[in-house]
């Protein structure tokens, strides 16, 4: 793992970032000094000059990036850095019409034999700037449970197992504080340990004039890094040509990951018109999230999608699969995905609330309606739940029938914690018409039960 | 199969006739290569790098970077990789940089690297043979390639000797004639001695070529594989070989050349071959 020893030498440099574009003109003639120097052998002036030069993030002197990319790999005048090397023969090779940038580019490419983590700390690298001031760092989070987090990934190690991935995106420029590791003892008896990483850096705006602090957290769950999702996206927003010196600057005065009163773990904004607290999902809450997606990945699978039925046929009225928006709309769906029961109600005006509340059919009120869409053919997209209006197959449109006696009990939960309430409706006795007068009843009572209050599609 | 390549690689750059100061060094070349001077860079840099006895290691790598990049010369990535790979051999602040390049490009040429990026510009393993033609011309042979100057033209051609042919120098015979017009014909004898085999030679016979220069262009009008032969295995001592060809104007006032022995003894004009 020559590419995490790499890392660490780069902690040395905290070259002071460079507040203005140097002029072009005195910049070239700069750079030819440095290389002069160079020539001459003299590898501290030679880093001296280029370094500032090659560095900024918004630097185009490719021929300055080209010598100082030589020194770090040679390790003369500064100490030797490969990672740094093959991000500025990156840059520099990145415009190959610029002076050395078409000799960069094989330099660059000779680096790639020495692996794909240390290209891809590379290429982040020379992304970002290699003035970017991040540190990377090792967290232990448990006996064999530890997360060692570069610049272009964090790599989890839970259970004997290694697992790497992308870490954070940062934007070209960025500049990184420290890292922070929170455990928190969460739970009624605050004895379950949570683990949390969080990246915070200063993003330039494009015209870098302005500086945005983002945010980005992430929950450690054994050999997973999630990522939760906080907004705004920008914490705060300075007018500078640079960012607040970084110990000037606390963090913790604008966000934080903690303990709510009930014992769950939450994240906090505490500045500014979006300051905003989140409770942040669990384990358990996310397994459920991925098991009902799980489950509906493989009902679908199962569907005979050629297979054609009679539009006029009575309704079959068993709904195997939910799907909820809004305040809110409930939607069933049979096993072969050729039916679909709506139940739409106004959660407001009817009062709904953590209590069941029934309703007599019978009485046709605007804030409560039931339809059954027969269709005759298998449906991939119904167009309930979105403003995104997709044609389905078959070509005949769908027969409906609408709910006109029989009772109908609504109950909502609380809301989760990245997610709305979960509407549960049970149908009793229902009978519904068609257009033609014609009628079925529901032999016994039809549950249907999803989270609403999110819009898709 | 990689005639391609050469051929391509054969291509025309342009080399500033005028003298370099004395004293200008190789750090005056790398400022006027960085501040975007490149016909002076170079103008400075070329001399320092072609050096035969001591060439510049630091000029052959930035005069390498401008063959490369066409800068100040007409671009030819084959004469770059050959200064990359020289001036790699020796210790100096740019010497890892020109290694990777040169084997990055050698990488490519695969078994042609040997002529088209060369390890060392000789010529019978001394220095490169240049003859001066008068007027602002010269031509150089090197072991891979014939090197055409005419003004602030240059001609680079990939040459490959067969290895194991003993090559004499090279005889410059220039001619005044008055058909098909009154001018001074150059005229340059390429004789090598071939052994029949090359492991285990019984003879060796002497193959005779005519290269013409017209101009900023060179022809090779006659080719002659036995105009004398040697019987043994050992190579031909050296001896007066131009008595084997003659060249001279014959009474209209025409190049001709005459091989008096050999094979197929024979006198023929020398067309003139160049476009009017």
């Amino acid at each position: 793992m020559a590419g995490k020893a790499v890392m660490r030498t780069r902690l040395v440099h905290t070259a002071a970032f460079i507040s203005a574009v140097v002029a072009g003109v005195s910049s070239q003639s700069r750079t030819a000094d440095g290389v002069a120097a160079l020539a001459r052998g003299d590898y501290q002036q030679a880093t001296e000059i280029l370094r500032p030069i090659a560095e900024d993030w918004r630097s185009q002197d490719t021929v300055a990036q080209f010598f100082l990319a030589g020194l770090y790999a040679s390790g003369r005048g500064v100490a030797a850095d490969p990672v740094r090397a093959c991000a500025l023969y990156a840059r520099a090779g990145s415009q190959s019409e610029r002076p050395f940038g078409r000799q960069a580019m094989p330099l660059f490419a000779a680096f790639m034999s020495r692996g794909q983590e240390f290209n891809e700390e590379c290429q982040t690298l020379a992304n970002v700037g290699v003035n970017n001031g991040f540190e990377p760092a090792t967290f232990q989070l448990g006996p064999g449970h530890s997360v060692e987090w570069t610049l272009a990934a964090a790599t989890l190690t839970y259970d004997g197992q290694t697992r790497r991935q992308p870490a954070v995106h940062a934007e070209p420029g960025a500049r990184f504080f420290p890292l922070k590791y929170t455990e928190l003892a969460t739970g009624a008896n605050r004895s379950a340990a949570r683990h949390f990483v969080e990246v915070f850096l200063w993003a330039p705006t494009a015209t870098a004039d302005a500086w945005n602090l983002r945010w980005h957290l992430f929950e450690i769950v054994r050999d997973q890094i999630i990522r939760i999702d906080t907004t705004p996206d920008s914490l705060v927003t300075v007018n500078s040509q640079a960012p607040p010196p970084r110990d000037e600057f606390d963090v913790r005065d604008y966000a934080v990951v903690r303990v709510n009163d009930d014992g769950n773990a939450e994240w906090a904004v505490l500045k500014g018109s979006h300051a905003s607290t989140e409770r942040i999902e669990t384990d358990a809450e996310r397994r459920e999230a991925r098991e009902t997606s799980a489950a509906r990945d493989a009902a679908l699978k199962g569907v005979d999608w050629s297979k054609r039925s009679d539009v006029h046929r009575p309704p079959a009225l068993a709904y195997v699969d939910f799907e909820g928006c809004g305040y809110f709309q409930l939607l069933g769906f049979t096993a072969d995905r050729n039916e679909v029961i709506v139940v739409r109600a106004n959660v407001q005006d009817l009062g709904l609330s953590t209590e069941a509340a029934t309703f007599d059919l019978s009485r046709t009120s605007s804030n409560i309606s039931i339809e059954t869409h027969v269709y005759d053919a298998p449906q991939r997209h119904f167009n309930f739940c979105t403003d995104v209006i997709i044609r389905g197959e078959g070509s005949i449109e769908p027969e409906v029938w609408r709910a006109v006696a029989g009772t109908v009990s609504i109950e909502m939960s609380a809301p989760g914690a990245r997610s709305g309430p979960r509407a549960t409706v049970t149908l009793s006795n229902v009978v519904l018409r068609n257009s033609a007068g014609a009628t079925v009843r529901m032999s016994q009572p039809v549950k249907l039960s999803a989270i609403v209050g999110a819009v898709f599609g | 199969m990689r005639l391609g390549i050469y051929a391509a690689l054969a291509s025309a750059w342009t080399l500033l006739a005028t003298p370099v100061a004395a004293q200008s060094t190789t750090e005056d070349g790398i400022r006027a290569l960085l501040r975007a001077d490149y016909k002076a860079a170079v103008r400075i840099l070329k001399p320092l790098a072609d050096d035969f006895e001591r060439p510049d290691p630091v000029a052959q790598f930035f005069l390498a970077v401008l063959y490369e990049a066409g800068e100040g010369v007409q671009r030819d990535e084959g004469h770059a990789c050959g200064l990359f790979l020289r001036s790699s051999s020796r210790e100096h602040p740019f010497a890892e940089q020109s290694a990777t390049l040169a084997s990055y490009f050698r990488d490519q040429y695969g078994e042609g690297a040997s002529l088209i990026c060369p390890a060392n510009e000789t010529f019978r393993g001394g220095p490169p043979q240049t003859i001066s033609l008068g007027a602002g011309r010269q031509i150089t042979f090197t072991d891979t390639s014939v090197v055409l100057v005419s003004g602030d033209q240059e001609t680079r051609t990939l040459w490959k000797w067969p290895p194991e042919a003993l090559i004499l120098p090279i005889q410059y015979t220039p001619v005044d004639v008055t058909k098909p017009h009154p001018t001074k014909r150059h005229f340059l004898q390429l004789f090598q001695w071939l052994p029949d085999e090359s492991t285990s030679p019984s003879s060796w016979a002497l193959t005779w070529g005519l290269l013409e220069v017209q101009g900023d262009q060179w022809f090779m009008p006659a080719w002659v594989k036995d105009v004398a032969s040697v019987n043994g295995p050992a190579k031909p001592e050296a001896q007066d070989v131009t008595k084997f060809v003659r060249i001279r104007v014959n009474a209209n006032g025409e190049a001709e050349f005459t091989i008096p022995v050999g094979s197929s003894p024979r006198t023929e004009v020398i067309p003139w071959q160049a476009k009017q």
